[in-house]
């Protein structure tokens, strides 16, 4: 395994490959700085082009955009008081109140260092947790894995911001969609109209594009140019981006280790997010601070410990992805995409099998978490002038790759019409304040949760405590049930 | 399964409505409607149904110019936004074509006009 995962960092040093390391560093830094884009357009935006690519440059090029497009969020959330991402939220609150403060190169050299320490230890966890986890994995039976699938769509609905039935109405289109075309335990058409087109199905190419894409599109149409930050009203210099090694002294190893953990055990759950690992680790770390009178009001404490929770949740995220073959958020559900494209079913046999190809990936996010912090250094002061970007430009971007790249990768009119369908459904779920995560969880999860169960009660002739046999089973329905009472009814309200 | 689902839906959907009823129910993450928004989907529309017929390069840079001008507009006014949408336009076509057909190698259609 050792042998694989040097393999790995062997391959990003191929000048082909390191580009496109470079060159989604770069995608994630703009589309995460920039208020309402998020990483997760950035990687929907490039999968129509992986069909094309590499595999290795593919999942390189999309770690590097995970990674990049989560610190980046916070970069314009210091400076100008707007997160980039939802995720850098609790950065803001402490970062723009050091700002006001006269410490803001403090809070800005800060940050990345952290997001580096939190995305580096991420990285190593899935590095050496995720084999061990698939050959666990491989002892599942199919009523466990239904379980599996289970806890992943209830804590998807559990977990998402806002109403948790309006979350619940989402999960269930998203399944509903995923009932359209073959039906996968009989030869036979379901919803497809007559339809040559919708008989396989609604794919997932689409699906991302629309829901992310297009309907990010419409949104920002909604939006007035007077709703994009401003420039910030101070010089930043270079030297503002070194590190104070002092204050990492004063935060202690201790913050960022425990923060980072929170982070990755966060991102292991489906629909966990950095947004919740940064709220989190940062209440944690306000818990246990020698100073709680700061936090709010610009505590390095906190920034840091948000901020290594954030990246840390990267690697979180990947694990049950690789392991499990369950993509816990947006960004690991296009992931599962890029490995379907290429032949690859992510579950335990993936890593088991091919960690060959898989470990880039690994070495692409650690890579990158090193990144943030050097490049913050070097080119630091423009970061901060990523956000002014003109829109005229970005969203006519946007509007071109999503639209072609939908056509390029199919090369069918009709996927475009699927993928404009879905991007004004998903617009008019967003005005009324639906979240469209779980949509795209139940699109991905919905064959596997029916498979599963329609499988394990063929196997049981029809006999429903098959569901209720195994210990496996039982203990994720129990973690299911738990994640429902600690995320729903216990969360932590220290902010 | 899809009957379970429709049941799913339907408490999903009583539950949306007593949120509603309560005055419960939380706004704050909507999105902003704008008549931009309905335009851009028409645009979309259009350049949907003309991409084959036209061929990528005037469906592209069509479609790119109005997207382009209709948020240039706001920020330099009509006719100066017009000029700016042009040059972006002609950018965005070229790049698009550059990475997908020449880095890629896929297929784009030509038109049949």
């Amino acid at each position: 395994m050792l042998g694989d995962l040097l393999g790995g960092f062997v391959a990003i040093t191929n000048p082909e490959t390191f580009l496109y390391l470079v060159t989604g560093f770069v995608m994630g830094l703009i589309f995460g700085a920039i208020p309402g884009l998020t990483a997760t357009l950035a990687i929907a935006l490039l999968l129509p082009f992986t069909f094309a690519m590499e595999l290795t440059n593919a999942l390189v090029m999309v770690m590097a955009i995970f990674m990049s497009g989560i610190y980046a969020g916070s970069v314009t959330g210091i400076t100008v008081n707007i997160p980039g991402a939802p995720s850098g939220a609790i950065t803001t609150l402490e970062g723009h109140a050091l700002m006001k403060r006269g410490h803001g190169a403090q809070a800005l050299s800060l940050d990345a260092f952290a997001s580096s320490v939190g995305g580096v230890l991420g990285a190593l966890v899935l590095m050496f947790v995720a084999v061990p986890m698939s050959e666990f994995a491989l002892m599942f039976h199919t009523p466990d894995k239904f379980a599996l699938v289970f806890m992943a769509v209830a804590t998807v609905v559990i977990v998402a911001k806002g109403s948790i039935w309006k979350s619940l109405v989402a999960v269930t289109l998203g399944l509903m969609i995923s009932t359209v075309g073959f039906d996968n335990m009989v030869a036979q058409g379901r919803f497809e109209f007559g339809s040559a087109n919708l008989i396989e199905g609604v794919q997932l190419l689409p699906a991302v594009i629309g829901l992310f894409a297009i309907c990010e599109l419409l949104l920002q149409g909604g939006s007035s140019i007077h709703d994009r930050p401003k420039a910030p009203e101070f010089k930043v210099r270079h030297r503002d981006f070194f590190l104070n090694w002092s204050k990492v002294r004063e935060i202690g190893a201790l913050t960022y280790l425990k923060s980072s953990i929170i982070g990755v055990l966060i991102g292991m759950l489906p629909g966990g997010g950095a947004s919740m690992a940064s709220f989190v680790a940062y209440a944690e770390a306000k818990r246990v601070s020698k100073k709680p009178e700061e936090y709010g009001n610009g505590s390095h404490e906190g920034l840091a410990a948000a901020e290594s929770a954030n990246n840390a949740m990267c690697g979180g995220a990947v694990v049950p992805l690789l392991t499990l073959g369950i993509p816990g958020d947006s960004v690991t559900a296009i992931i599962f995409g890029v490995l379907l494209i290429h032949g690859l079913v992510p579950g335990p046999d993936l890593l088991i099998s091919e960690m060959a190809t898989i470990a880039p990936m690994f070495a692409a996010l650690m890579m990158a978490a090193v990144f943030v912090f050097l490049s913050v250094l070097i080119f630091g002061p423009y970061y901060i002038r990523i956000a002014q970007m003109n829109r005229g430009i970005l969203y006519s971007f946007i509007a071109m790759i999503a639209m072609v790249g939908t056509y390029a990768s199919t090369f069918s009119v009709f996927q475009m019409w699927m993928a404009l369908f879905i991007g004004v459904f998903a617009y008019l779920l967003r005005l009324m304040s639906y979240p469209l995560v779980p949509m795209l969880m139940g699109i991905i999860l919905g064959p596997y949760l029916e498979l599963y169960l329609r499988r394990a009660l063929i196997t049981s002739n029809g006999d429903f405590m098959v569901f209720f046999q195994s210990p496996i089973s039982i203990g994720l329905y129990v973690m299911t049930a738990l994640f429902i009472y600690f995320l729903r009814y216990r969360a932590p309200k220290a902010i | 399964m899809p009957l379970i689902l429709v049941v799913l839906l339907a408490i999903g959907a009583l539950g949306v409505l007593l949120e509603e009823l309560h005055e419960t129910a939380d706004h704050q993450d909507a999105g902003h409607f704008g008549v931009r928004s309905l335009v851009l989907i028409g645009l979309t529309v259009g350049f949907v149904w003309a991409f084959e017929p036209l061929g990528y390069w005037i469906a592209t840079v069509a479609y790119t110019f109005c997207v382009a001008w209709l948020f240039e507009q706001e920020r330099v006014g009509a006719s100066r936004a017009a000029q700016t949408a042009l040059l972006i336009a002609a950018g965005i076509t070229v790049m698009g074509w550059l990475f997908f057909v020449q880095l890629f190698e896929l297929f784009l259609p030509e038109g049949y006009f």
